[in-house]
């Protein structure tokens, strides 16, 4: 079993004790001072920028760059490693709607907030499955992806990795709130970046661009092919899906509301070209595959395997720390955006109006927990792969995009509209998905609601007024 | 506004539509023997090797019914299909290591050909041969595309950045 794999079981098992007990004491020690549900859900609105970049980077850096940047650079070759650095364009362009956000709803707390008050009760019913679908597919993808992970490096059962990081994530959110997303988002944010380009300067001792460059146009010429047809189809995609993440999602509506005045826009810039470069290392590190006689057994495992081959023990501890920061970094504020999202959304609006601050807070609370149950129900049979499950929710979240921005800032579109876009732009995305394949997915569905949207503004004779806004959220 | 029948079944198509589609894709998306084998040469051993007959992109998995417990089987890579005194007699193209304690092998960055794979274990232990055909998808569709996406990100971009500069001047006026 030792030739096998880079860490033994032990340490492993040691990682993955030191990592949790030390996240939940950090969160244990910043949730003291949260005395209500403002100061856990959305850490008092306080959040100055150096921290709010920080978390816009960190929770971006997931299993999607960790993981899935190399997959697809080893399946699309090089569109593949620079197309998913562009899903950075999410966060840059998310950074004029922050401050929008901010100043239309200084009040509010979710996205379905919004859409509830700007588009009327349908378009919002609708938005909140779409979210739920999303925010599963994420979730459970996460903490699948910790399973794998500890399974690639130290031969640990996959039900007990992905357990382990089901189990750290929520015990620090439970106790500390947003206040310890976002500050273990900061310290997992360092150690993403020191660890990608310690990573990438190892191995770059190990093996030159030179002999790379020769080994893949020898054996794999498609990967270095500027028109490979279908990395050329992937490439907007992509573009899409992440813009749809990131524009419907609670995750950053969160972030944005709850960072300073001001702080928003300058922050989500700083944290997209912060994470811009950071798929390119670690696709590099997969196009280095082929040269080391490295052929992994599924494209999602090409990064851990590579790094850990190279590198020894200590790569593979570094992989490992990287690696599980950034599944951390996303899976808390997912739980804290969605937990966010059952307590406002459902709670508060569809089952108790009149709930105190106390009630909410523990409702948030036991959400956290509910929703972590879940994932790990969902995620014992393994049933997918990471890239099957999160390209799937690219036909549901890229229908959002354009009702988001037009909902934003053109008074013109109106709620049916907005709802019918959401509803045939995911069935449009769904019918690609399975009838050509997952990279057009985001592109149909993002492209039959932006068409719905158009029409809508074109043909409305009604104008939104945006002072409803703050009204409703009163 | 719709009726409360309405929006319920609104919601309870959505909810329909989600989950008939994401039984398809999880069936696509299934296990090794769903997959279509290709065997040219069936020897009577235990050995099996499988794999998709067709990639649209110039990667694929071969799956094998059984793992190694060390990195120590190889898989070869031929140029043509294979006759038994050329197997026995003749040097494969490329040679692959074939990970430990897994039942799979993931390939990729194929141009258009047909490819030919064995499997060879520790002790001289050979699979069947299988063929995988690569055709990538015409140009022509996925610059049709790319067009598509390029022109679909501007007015996205565009919608932004004028919303953006009329609220920060607080005019109403519509985009």
């Amino acid at each position: 079993m030792s030739s096998a794999y880079a860490l033994t079981p032990q340490l492993g098992l040691t990682l993955v004790v030191l990592f949790g007990a030390g996240w939940i004491a950090f969160g244990y020690w910043l949730g003291r001072s949260n005395r209500s549900h403002e100061d856990f859900a959305l850490a008092g609105r306080q959040v100055g920028l150096a921290l709010a970049a920080a978390t816009a980077m960190a929770t971006w850096v997931t299993s999607n760059t960790t993981l899935v940047a190399p997959q697809l650079t080893y399946q699309f070759g090089v569109w593949g490693m620079v197309g998913y650095s562009f899903a950075a364009l999410g966060l840059l362009l998310f950074a004029p709607l922050a401050k929008r956000i901010k100043q239309l709803m200084p009040g509010g707390y979710t996205a379905g907030d919004f859409v509830r008050s700007r588009y009327g009760k349908p378009a919002w019913y609708l938005f909140l499955v779409i979210s739920a679908v999303y925010a599963l597919a994420w979730l459970v993808s996460l903490g699948m992806a910790g399973g794998i992970l500890l399974q690639a490096l130290s031969g640990l059962d996959y039900h007990l990795g992905m357990t382990a990081i089901l189990v750290i994530c929520v015990g620090y959110t439970l106790f500390g709130g947003f206040k310890a997303v976002i500050a273990t988002d900061f310290v997992q944010a360092v150690i993403i970046i020191i660890g990608v380009v310690v990573v990438a300067g190892l191995l770059l001792t190990q093996v030159s661009v030179t002999s790379v460059h020769e080994q893949l146009t020898q054996q794999h010429p498609q990967l270095l092919d500027l028109l490979f047809p279908a990395a050329i189809m992937f490439l907007f995609n992509n573009i899409f899906f992440g813009l749809g993440e990131i524009f419907h999602s609670n995750v950053w509506w969160t972030r944005a509301l709850s960072f300073k005045s001001q702080v928003g826009a300058k922050a989500f810039v700083l944290g997209g070209l912060l994470w811009l470069p950071i798929p390119i290392v670690t696709g590099f590190i997969a196009l280095a595959a082929p040269q080391l006689g490295i052929f992994p057994p599924s494209a999602d495992m090409v990064g851990p395997m590579v790094a850990a081959a190279v590198l020894g023990k200590v790569g593979a501890v570094v992989v490992f720390v990287v690696v599980f920061s950034a599944l951390a970094s996303s899976l808390d504020s997912l739980l804290a955006a969605s937990a966010d999202l059952l307590t406002r959304d459902v709670y508060q609006q569809q089952l108790r109006p009149q709930a105190n601050d106390q009630q909410l807070l523990k409702v948030n609370r036991y959400s956290i927990v509910a929703l972590g149950i879940l994932t790990w129900l969902l995620c014992l049979p393994q049933l997918a792969t990471l890239g099957a499950l999160l390209n799937f929710a690219g036909a549901f979240v890229a229908s959002t995009i354009m009702p988001i921005i037009l909902g934003l800032y053109q008074p013109k579109l109106t709620g049916s509209y907005a709802t019918a876009a959401m509803l045939l732009g995911t069935c449009a995305g769904l019918v690609g998905y399975l009838l050509i394949g997952f990279y057009v997915a985001a592109l149909l569905s993002c492209l039959i609601s932006s068409s719905i949207c158009m029409i809508g503004v074109i043909r409305s004779r009604s104008r939104f007024d945006w002072q409803l806004l703050q009204q409703r959220q009163d | 506004m719709p009726q409360p029948t309405t929006k319920r079944f609104i919601i309870e198509l959505f909810f329909s539509i989600t989950l008939l589609a994401l039984l398809l894709s999880l069936m696509q998306a299934g296990p090794a023997s769903a997959n279509s084998k290709a065997s040219l040469l069936a020897e009577p051993n235990a050995l099996e090797l499988t794999s998709v007959e067709m990639s649209k992109e110039g990667y694929f998995v071969l799956r094998s019914n059984t793992a190694p417990a060390a990195t120590t089987w190889q898989l070869e890579r031929w140029s043509a299909a294979p006759t038994a005194t050329q197997l026995n007699n003749q040097q494969p193209l490329t040679l692959y290591p074939w990970p430990a304690n897994t039942q799979q092998l993931t390939l990729s960055g194929f141009a258009n050909g047909t490819y030919y794979f064995r499997l060879r274990a520790s002790n001289n232990n050979y699979s069947n041969v299988v063929k995988v055909q690569v055709d990538h998808y015409p140009l022509w569709q996925a610059l049709s595309l790319f067009s598509l996406g390029l022109g679909l990100f501007v007015i996205v971009v565009v919608v932004i950045a004028k919303g953006a500069y009329r609220s920060a001047n607080a005019t109403e006026e519509p985009l």
